[in-house]
Parts: structure tokens; sequence; C-alpha cells
């Protein structure tokens, strides 16, 4: 072997190597998952899977903080404020996460953390008493039309989920936001109670929130707030009803604003990996989740849109900060 | 009858020597982290639940049910012997329970708490086994303005507790508590319309005071504040034991009305959903004062103080679990960790897990009867083991209510603001001894006076205004005379007295 | 008037106090949602008004009730309530930095000393003690997070 060519060979293997590094480098080993909500929540429980699954594809070393309270600002803060420059911390949100600041003055939100991916989720359904008088969604909306007040429309948290959802449907129905006679509740058990009693004409909330009195024919399902209908649910969606909204209670993970893209895009790679793992599509199915994966961009876009559209109804409603 | 062939059957499964080990690990472990003052049976199911990962179904859930009814024991081990209750449903027996173990009956309150939430949870399960989905079905015809006259009947009960029994104080001191309670329950977003309420910019004080950093704070640190303003320098103990470990023939007979009555208060209110184990317990306890023959020694020790609330609050317990396994609702805390826990193994608790899965509901009913022998068993004989626990000199004693009293209020966010507010708390305890003013009703504002509020908008929202929906609701309307009478009956009697002052003890 | 009238009286006007406190903070709610007839300020202007009566009548009756109805007044001393309370405050302060085991050692140091034992180091070792088996118990057999402050990196091993 000439000079020439052994240089030229030690130089290709050199370069080889020196690709192969910084690749190697980057493989996420450990993840540190920060959840804004106590054990047992929806976030948590979102994250907990999210761990199971990782757990199989071979990320072992997974933590998950639970940093309850102030509507999940409380975790955001802490983040912000700890995880500057860890490459292996991500934190949960959801819907939730990004109506909150908007009715509350709150030292962060989520525009203080970049969003990563979202992962999985429930559209709304809206359901009602099995032997109620409101036979069908449009039945519900003529009934709205005529007697606001007399419709009482039981959802969660002042200014959450249902509350805007709720809204959104009157403003297509051309009423207005404040015309919603809204009984918020504090947990999903007391919404199932106010369905099933019937002090609550209707109830909005995830399909699981409702599964278990559905297959006990206690309650019926009006509408569901999904682009197609959904598995096991034999009701319209709205938009075959002549109402455009698709309405979901999502869960995602963010980073740290202070990490570079390759950073970023290494733990980007992690969940673009999990949303295909089999255990992962188990998990889905088991606790009745759809798969609502978006990378990075379309994401950030996703809360975009979301934030605006709330923020228009909040302000109508009047429970909107400045 | 078919439900007993159930039962029986459940008995079998439960009765393995696997199951019968995992139903002693769980009442042990129960009571074990349920006695740690401001760790409730909420608390300590959530913590244990990783704990039973990898068990069959059927051995998690015995487990689980042995922790359930354990830590409801276990919270009144800390009540009684440290005046620190581990969530509100231990707050009452906390008042008696701790004056008993002052007088060196401390032995004698805790006996007759284990004895009578045995008693209470078998009643009580009882209750779950045959009648459960009836209960289930009336609970269900009630609706918010019924739940609102519920609440202000209990709050009307706190008339009876307004004065206060160590003396001193008049009844104004007893209604300005009160009204500090309903203050500090309104701290936080307003559950009807989000907006926030006293809470400065905080955000940890978003979500409002949490009860058991009140009770906590009242009980204990208001206790230790005062113990040491008052008797600190002096390293000596206290409590001293008197007499036997036993409880006495006129224990007994005290005792066991109010166990049944307790048991038949809690049950059904802890079916109710929104019910929770605050309300039998005051109601049971205030129904024990109006009958007893005694009752100015409520407050000074009696031991139908006692007795009643804690079963009350056991049939609670066993009541609240009827929504979940015949409906799958969780009506308190506790049955909402049960449920998440049912869910991780894939199953939805409700009536057709009875029918698909009836091995194991009914195993799991049957180990909640073992559960409850094995808590008597393992409790009674603590008791005179536990009761040394204040044969502990004071400093250390304290030294250690304060370590425990952080960690009870540390582990519920994992935020020093609770800390803070534990303090601030603590010092208001404090002074509020120092002045005789009661302690009680402050707690019972704080816990009620937000559901009194969310109830009554609610009932308003959906009667679009028409305030005499109160009254057309039967069982609203009911619950509203009964509470008017509890307020009216001393104002009454005061009067008369003042009429005819020679009267002879018109006490109420 | 009487130190047994001092309690009973300050008590009072504190409450009083408050309640005016309330009853001005309360303007600051926002109101006039529909269908809530009620509204989220009137229940704390109804407080403000209750606190403020009943510290008034609290005053009226310290005052006017004879001798021997008024609690007696044991001798405080407050400086264990001073200890006890600097101890809970550094506590809620530097638990997050400090960690779990220190601050909490450091309570219960205090507290017997304010009882009067005044074998610091001996308690102290008893506090260490005591603070390390509860959070080995609960951190690392229960999962519930004690913070560790300086201890974290030793825990947690690789990041």
């Amino acid at each position: 072997m000439t000079t020439t060519r052994r240089t030229a060979i030690i130089s290709l293997a050199a370069g080889f190597l020196l690709a192969a590094a910084p690749s190697q480098a980057q493989t996420i080993r450990s993840l540190d998952i920060t959840v804004p909500g106590g054990p047992g929540s929806g976030l948590d429980q979102a994250a907990r899977g999210i761990e199971e699954a990782l757990r199989t594809e071979g990320i072992n070393n997974i933590k998950v903080n639970n940093v309850p309270g102030g509507g999940g600002m409380i975790a955001i803060s802490q983040f912000v404020t700890t995880k500057e420059g860890n490459k292996n911390a991500v934190v949960v949100q959801g819907a939730g996460t990004v109506f909150f600041p908007l009715t509350n003055k709150t030292p962060v939100t989520l525009a203080d953390v970049r969003p990563l991916a979202r992962l999985a989720g429930e559209y709304e359904v809206i359901a009602v008493r099995q032997d109620s008088d409101v036979k069908d969604f449009k039945d519900l909306m003529t009934r709205f039309k005529a007697n606001p007040g007399s419709i009482a429309w039981g959802g969660g948290s002042p200014g959450s989920t249902e509350n805007i959802f709720f809204a959104r449907l009157a403003k297509i129905a051309g009423m207005t936001p404040k015309q919603v006679n809204f009984i918020p509740h504090p947990n999903t058990g007391e919404v199932v109670v106010s369905a099933l009693n019937g002090q609550a004409t209707v109830v909005g909330g995830g399909l699981q929130d409702f599964k278990t009195q559905i297959e006990a024919k206690k309650l019926r399902l009006l509408a569901v707030a999904s682009p197609e209908r959904l598995p096991g649910a034999e009701a319209p969606t709205l938009r075959e009803l002549g109402y455009d909204v698709v309405f979901a209670n999502w869960r995602g993970v963010s980073v740290h604003k202070s990490l570079d893209d390759k950073s970023a895009n290494a733990l980007a790679d992690v969940f673009a990996k999990l949303v295909k793992s089999a255990h992962w599509k188990k998990i889905l199915s088991d606790r009745g989740w759809l798969d609502l994966y978006l990378t990075e961009q379309p994401y950030q876009a996703f809360i975009a849109d979301e934030t605006r559209q709330a923020k228009e109804i909040l302000t109508e409603l009047g429970l909107a900060t400045q | 009858m078919e439900t007993l062939a159930l039962l029986a059957q459940g008995f079998a499964v439960a009765l393995t020597p696997d199951n019968i080990i995992w139903s002693i690990i769980g009442v042990t472990l129960g009571t074990a982290i349920g006695v740690l003052p401001g760790i409730g049976p909420a608390t300590t199911v959530a913590i244990l639940m990783p704990l039973t990962v990898g068990l069959p179904p059927v051995s998690a859930f015995i487990m689980f049910a042995g922790i359930y009814y354990g830590a409801q024991y276990g919270g009144s081990t800390t009540s009684i012997l440290l005046n620190t209750p581990g969530e509100a449903g231990s707050m009452m027996t906390a008042v008696d329970g701790n004056a008993m173990a002052r007088r060196g009956r401390g032995a004698q309150a805790l006996a007759t708490a284990a004895i009578g939430s045995f008693v209470a949870g078998t009643i009580g399960t009882i209750g779950l086994t045959f009648a459960a989905p009836l209960l289930v079905e009336v609970a269900l015809r009630l609706t918010a303005p019924d739940y609102f006259a519920l609440m202000v009947l209990s709050l009307a009960t706190v008339t009876t507790m307004l004065s206060n029994p160590t003396g001193g104080g008049t009844i104004a001191f007893g209604i300005a508590s009160l009204f500090f309670g309903l203050l500090l329950g309104t701290v936080g977003l307003d559950p009807q319309t989000g907006q926030a309420r006293f809470a400065f910019g905080v955000p940890e004080l978003l979500d409002g005071i949490d009860t058991v950093v009140v009770a906590v704070g009242l009980f204990a640190i208001g206790e230790t504040l005062y113990m040491a303003a008052t008797d600190g320098g002096k390293a000596d103990s206290l409590h001293k034991l008197r007499g036997s470990f036993w409880m006495s023939r006129e224990d007994w007979s005290r005792s066991w009305k109010p166990w049944l009555r307790g048991a038949f208060i809690g049950f059904p209110i802890g079916a109710i959903p929104a019910g929770g184990s605050e309300i039998p317990t005051v109601l049971s306890y205030t129904l024990e004062k109006k009958l007893s023959k005694k009752p100015e020694e409520f407050g000074l020790g009696a031991i139908e103080g006692v007795a009643g609330p804690e079963a009350a609050n056991n049939a609670s317990a066993a009541g609240a679990l009827s929504p979940l396994l015949a409906l799958g609702l969780p009506t308190s805390s506790t049955a909402a960790v049960m449920l998440a826990a049912f869910q991780q193994y894939g199953l939805r608790p409700g009536p057709l897990l009875f029918e698909s899965n009836s091995s194991l509901i009914w195993g799991l009913i049957a180990s909640l009867y073992i559960g409850n022998v094995f808590l008597l068993v393992l409790n009674l004989p603590m008791a005179g083991v536990w009761v040394r626990l204040l044969s502990l000199p004071k400093p250390w004693l304290y030294g250690g209510i304060l370590v425990l009293s952080s960690l009870g209020v540390y582990s519920l966010n994992g935020n020093a603001v609770d800390l803070v507010i534990l303090w601030v708390i603590g010092m208001v305890g404090f002074v509020m001894r120092v002045v005789g003013v009661p302690i009680v009703p402050c707690v019972l504002g704080l816990i009620l006076g937000p559901l009194i509020e969310q109830q009554l908008r609610r009932s308003l929202a959906i009667s679009q205004g028409d305030w005499t929906v109160f009254v057309t609701h039967p069982i609203s309307a009911i619950f509203l005379l009964v509470a008017v009478a509890f307020v009216a009956t001393p104002i009454i009697s005061g009067l008369r007295k003042r009429k005819h002052p020679s009267a002879v003890g018109l006490t109420q | 008037m009487s130190a047994h009238r001092l309690p009973g009286t300050l008590f009072g006007s504190a409450v009083v106090a408050l309640g005016v406190a309330v009853v001005v903070a309360s303007q600051q709610i926002k109101t006039g949602f529909a269908y809530d007839v009620v509204g989220p300020a009137m229940f704390s202007n109804l407080i403000g008004i209750g606190l403020t009566l009943s510290g008034i009548v609290s005053v009226i009756s310290t005052r006017r009730a004879s001798l021997e109805d008024l609690p007696d007044q044991p001798r405080l001393n407050f400086w264990p309530v001073g200890l006890i309370s600097a101890a809970l405050l550094l506590e809620a302060a530097l638990i997050s930095r400090l960690g779990w085991i220190p601050v909490v050692a450091t309570v219960f140091v205090a507290g017997s000393y304010a009882f009067g034992d005044r074998r610091i180091l001996s308690n102290a070792v008893i506090g260490l003690v005591l603070a390390t088996v509860i959070l080995l118990v609960f951190t690392l057999g229960l999962g519930i997070d004690l913070p560790l402050g300086p201890l974290e990196p030793l825990v947690r091993g690789d990041q």
C-alpha cells in the first residue's frame, strides 16, 4: 500500500469516525419528565404512559416529577428555572395548560417553554342521560336557541375545555357565548353525577369519562367533536351535523427554551420513535386515547391557533385577563 | 339469596393463604402510613399503589382494600394521641379523643375508636354488599338544592360547638372562628367562575388552602406553640397514664349506641356523591351531644364523642365504595385513587364489572370484612403501645410532632408555600387557644363554606335565578327546616332563660 | 382594662380589622356573570361583614363579662413560640435549596430546645437520623419526592 493510499484510507476512516461520534453523543438514555399535575391526574397518566412505553424502547432511566398546582403554572415555572440546559428534560402539557393563563394572571405561561410534540388525547363528546327529553343534537340546539337558559351544560372548570367547547357551539348556532348556561364541576366524577341526576341537561367530556355509563345504558351520546366517527361510539360527528368544530383534550411535551436545535431534535426523535412503537399503540388502545401526533412546527402552530380562538371566546365570556 | 352465594364465592377467593397475607400486609401498611399526620387515606392509597404492580389483580385489590380501611384506622391514632388529625374526617375524633388522652384515658379512646371502626366497618361493608346499587339509585335523586341544604344543616350543627368547653369565650368568639374558616375557604379560584379571590398573585394560593394544612396547623402546630408558651422550659413528660388500658363497663355501655348510630349516619352519607367524610362525623358528634345525658362533658373527654364520629368515618369509607363499585363513580378523593388503581389493570368498575369480573369484585368485598377483622386484631393491642408514645419527654414528642407535621404538609404538593401557610395557621391556632376561641368551627367553615357556596350558585344557575327551588325540593326543604331548628333552639332557650332566670338547668 | 380582658379585646379588634379588609378587598372581585345570580363577590362580602360584626360583639362581650367568666391567663413565654416559628419559616425558605434532612433536623432541634431540652448536639443527631429515615422510606421507598438539596447529584447518578 502506498503512503498516499494509506493516508487516504486513514483519513476516510477518521472521517467516518468523526461523523459517527456526534450522533452517538446525541442518543438519549434517560429522561426527566415534569408533570403539572398530581398522581392520578390526566397529565400524570399521560406521563406514566410515556414512561411505560419508553422503557420497552430501552430508555430505562426515567424520572417523573409531579408538581401539581396553580393550573400547571407552578410546574412550568419550576421547569423554566431548574431545567436550564438540561438535554433530558421535558414537561408534559395539555389543553388546560394553554387555557389557564388566559383566565388568570400567572408569572409564566406555555410561551416560556418550547413545545416539541403533541402525542395523544381524546376528542370531546356530548352526552345526555339515557331517558332525557333531548332526542339528538339538533333537538338540543333547537331547545337552546329557543330558551338558552333552560339548557344546563355540564363540564369541567370555568374557562377550560368544555366551557370553550360549548361556547364555540353556541357561536356557530348564531348565539353568544354568554348565553350558554355553563355549570362547572371540579372533576369528571361530579360531571357524571350531574348527568345522571338530571341537573345538567347535557354534559361534555372525553369519551373515557362516560364510557362506563354509556355501556351500562345510563348515558347516551349526542355527538362527538372529532374529524371522523370514533370507534365504539355510535354518534355522529359535529361536522356531519353541520357544526365545524373539532375539539380535543390533547397532551404533548415541551423542552426548555435554552436547548439548541440539535438537542431538541434528539428529544424529538425519542418521541417520534415512541409514537411508532407497539407498546405505545397498546397503551393508547387500552386507555382509549387517540394518536394525535404532531411534530414541532405543526404543534406550535396548533397551540397558537388554539390560544387565539380560546382568547376570543374567553373575552366574550368576560373571563379573560389581560 | 344470590348475593349471599356470590359473597361466599368472594370469601373463597379472599381466604386463600396468599390473599390473606396480602390483606395483612395491606392493613399494616395502610395503618402505618395513615398514622402519619397530614397523610390521609387518599394519599396513603396513592403512595402504596406502586407496590402492587406485578400482583395478580385480585391480590392487588385485596391489598388495596386493606390499605383503604387501614388508613382510616391509622388516622384516629394521631388524632387522639397527638391532636393531629390526618384528614378532616378524623378531626372530630381529635376533639374529645385528645381530651381523653390528656386525662390518661388515651388507651380507652383508642380502644373505642378501634372497636367502633370495626363495628361500623362491618356494618358498612354489609351495606355495601346488599344495598349498594339501591342506595346509589336513591342518592342519584339528590340534586344541587338538596346538597346545599345538607351542607347548611351540617354547618348549622356548629351552633352546638360554639362555646369553648374549657371555659371562657363567648358565642361571638365561636362565630368569629367560623367566619374565619369561611374566609380561608374562599381563598383561591372561585369554582363557579374561575375568578381569583384573595390569592394576592401567589400561584400556589390559586388552588386554595388545603384542609389538611389548616387542620394540622390549628391542631398540631397551634397546640405545640401553646404548650411551648405555657409549659416550655420544663422537660417533663405529659399525659400520665392512669389505670388500666381496657375499656370499663361504663365505657362499653356508653359506646355501643354511638357506634351503631355513627355507622348508620356514615354509610348513607358516604354513599352520596360529594358527601365526604367530614359531614357524617360532624353530624354524628352533634347527635351524640344532643342525645347524651351529660352534654357538658363533650369537649372534655366524652367517650361518645369519639365512638360516634369514628364509626361514622369508617362507615362512610365503606359507603364511598358503593358508587365506585356500583356505578364506577368516585365520590371521594380516596375513591378516585381506587378508580385509578382499577384502571391500571384495565378494569372499569361499574355494573358491567360486577357481571364480567364478579370474582374480583366479590373477592374485594369479602376482603373488606377480613381486613376489618385484621385491623381490629392489629390495632387493639397496639393501643397500649401507642399510648406509651405519650410518655415520651415533651421536647422529643413535640419535636417529633413538628417533623411529622412538616412531612404531612409538604408531601401534599411539594411546595414550601404550604409550610408558610402551616405556620400562619399555627400562629392563629396559638392565638385562639390563648384567647379561648373554639377551633372546630374554623375547620368546619373551611370545609363547608366552599361547598355551600358552590351548591347554592349551581342551584340558582340551573333554576335560572329561581330561589324557591330550595323549598320545592322536598329533601332540601326538610334539611333546611332542621337547620333552622338547630340555629333557633339555642336562641329561643337563651331568650327564655332571660325571661325566667329562676328556671333550672335548661341547657341545650 | 385588666389583663384578663386584653386578649379578648385584642382578638375582637383584630377580627374587626380583618373583616373590614375583606370587604374592601372584595370590591376588586369581578362580577356580572350571566346566570350566576349570586356572583363571586357576594360570599366574600358576607364573610367580611360577618367577621366585622362578630369582632364587635366579641369586644363588647369581653368588656361586659364579669371577671369570673373570663379564663385564667397562664403566664405566657413567648421565646419558645418565636424559636419554633423561626425554625418553621426557615424550613419553608430553605427546604428546596438545602434539602429535607438539614432543615427538618433543625426543626426538631428547635422544637426540643423550646421545650427545655438543651442538649442541642444529641438532639441534632436524633433529628438527622429521624429526617434521614423519613427520607429513605418516603423518597426511595414510596416515591414521594422529598427534596434532596445538595445531595441530589449523589442520588441522581448519571444525568
